[in-house]
């Protein structure tokens, strides 16, 4: 029996008059990988932050295990021009006996001292995960883990991704677009266009139900990684 | 006497420059610009009810910091919006209250005129500037380089913005003197930008500008003195050569 550690009821989210979310309810199990997908402008990002606790929202959120939650937000929201190492953020704010051990993990070990801008897209990413990895979350929720990455940078990512659920037993929500690659690490998804359209086990995701997300023709397994 | 002038413009060109860099990171720099305009009216009524224009200067830029941080939170009105709406009205009332040979040494700078009162009221602008600093420093930099992350790790938005706007406001009182509010503004952006050219760490960034800042307006000042010109125009033009220089260090690594 898998142990629940959140549940979302009814959770309904309005920023300036205009509803983002309605009458939202699931539950997260330990250990599980949880994809939440949706078009844009569904609220998927709005989702996050209301489990973080950052934004207002009407219902409940209820932790049913203390949890330490850490957040990889979109790169677009984050300063990616600002001249400050690899180094000495994790200095200021992700100070872990593990670090090394970490970059490793991630193969960032020799850009410690590089600046976050001479970064390339995937290196920013996997810098992000670091971070959060450093706080060492029970939880991680993840906003568009590959955007911006190559079919062979977002796989790399996504193996990572698997490896920390399945290896060290960490409970990871993402949003993605990504859907093909998805599939394929995810336990359950959640399909979301302002109320949650669907919820269940990915291999009862169907190409009907993406198409009634989408309002179009998607097909789910439109190009394989070879 | 020369001391004086030496020592508050060598404090300005530090500290301005030091916050400076998170001005342009957090790509206010325009603000910045505008903000230092501000000071106008505080300085304005200061010299009509004759007490101190840099203590009214550094009262009417407290208060906007404040209302400004207010009125960004409460309407999503975005901050350089605001602040141009402040600098509009403060420039405006400054010309109208200002006496006209007053305006330009307010504009472009007077350190010929630094008293024992300026320099000791400057002194409590460095140790207050140095105590925010050092305390919020790791919010600073976290809200500069991911507002949502920051939030997501528990650090108050609103609040680490109020002690941003505070900090310009204090920088902006100690630089008036010696460059005047028109180019106490380049002294928050210049340096700052020239550093971002040639860094590659916080550190670099930081070490960087305020180097700049402050070789720049010991310079500037020094060549005021010799050919009895006001200093902030001098310093300024410092400034763009030493910004020149970097990108011309850049070019060439590149």
């Amino acid at each position: 029996m898998p142990t629940k550690i959140l549940e979302v009821k009814n959770l309904s989210v309005t920023i300036q008059s205009e509803k983002i979310l309605e009458n939202i309810s699931f539950d997260i199990n330990q250990g599980e990988i949880v994809s939440i997908i949706g078009p844009n402008g569904a609220g998927k990002t709005t989702l996050l932050k209301a489990i973080l606790g950052i934004i207002p929202y009407q219902g409940e959120i209820n932790w049913l295990k203390k949890q330490k939650v850490s957040y990889i937000p979109q790169k677009l929201e984050t300063n990616t021009g600002f001249p400050i190492s690899i180094k000495e953020v994790l200095d200021y704010y992700a100070k872990a006996p593990d670090r090394e051990e970490v970059l490793d993990w991630l193969d960032l070990s020799e850009s410690e001292n590089k600046s976050i801008r001479e970064l390339s897209g995937g290196q920013f990413q996997r810098f992000l995960i670091a971070f959060a990895l450093l706080q060492h979350p029970d939880l991680l929720l993840f906003d568009e883990p590959t955007s911006g990455l190559d079919i062979f940078g977002a796989e790399s990512i996504y193996i990572k991704l698997k490896n920390l659920s399945r290896d060290f037993g960490r409970t990871l929500i993402l949003v993605s677009h990504d859907l093909s690659v998805i599939l394929k690490i995810s336990d359950r998804v959640i399909c979301l266009n302002q109320t949650i359209c669907c919820v269940g086990p990915t291999n009862e995701l169907s190409d009907e139900t993406i198409k009634k997300l989408y309002h179009q023709e998607v097909n789910l397994y439109g190009h394989q990684i070879h | 006497m020369f001391f004086y002038n030496f020592l508050l413009a060598g404090l300005a060109g530090i500290f301005i420059s030091a916050l400076g860099v998170f001005v342009v990171q957090r790509r206010q720099a325009l603000i910045g610009d505008s903000y230092s305009h501000i000071a106008l009216p505080g300085i304005a009524i200061a010299l009509l009810l004759h007490f101190d224009p840099l203590i009214g200067a550094l009262i009417f830029l407290s208060l906007s910091a404040f209302l400004i941080n207010l009125i960004q939170f409460k309407t999503k009105i975005y901050t350089e919006t605001i602040v141009g709406l402040f600098f509009a009205l403060s420039l405006a009332s400054g010309i109208l209250l200002i006496p006209g040979q007053d305006l330009e040494s307010i504009l472009i700078g007077n350190i010929s005129a630094v008293s024992f009162f300026d320099l000791g009221l400057g002194l409590v602008l460095v140790a207050l500037i140095i105590f925010l600093l050092t305390r919020y420093f790791k919010d600073l930099v976290f809200t500069t380089f991911s507002e949502t992350l920051a939030q997501a790790e528990g650090i108050n938005l609103v609040k680490t913005n109020l002690i941003f706007l505070i900090l310009i406001s204090l920088s902006v009182t100690l630089g008036v003197k010696v460059a005047g509010t028109l180019l106490v503004a380049s002294l928050l952006i210049i340096p700052a930008a020239t550093a971002q050219l040639i860094s590659q760490s916080l550190k670099a960034l930081l070490t960087n500008s305020i180097v700049c800042g402050l070789s720049t307006t010991i310079l500037g000042l020094t060549l005021a003195f010799i050919f009895k010109v006001p200093p902030g125009p001098v310093i300024v033009v410092f400034e763009a050569i030493a910004f020149l220089i970097a990108f011309g260090l850049k070019r060439n690594r590149i």
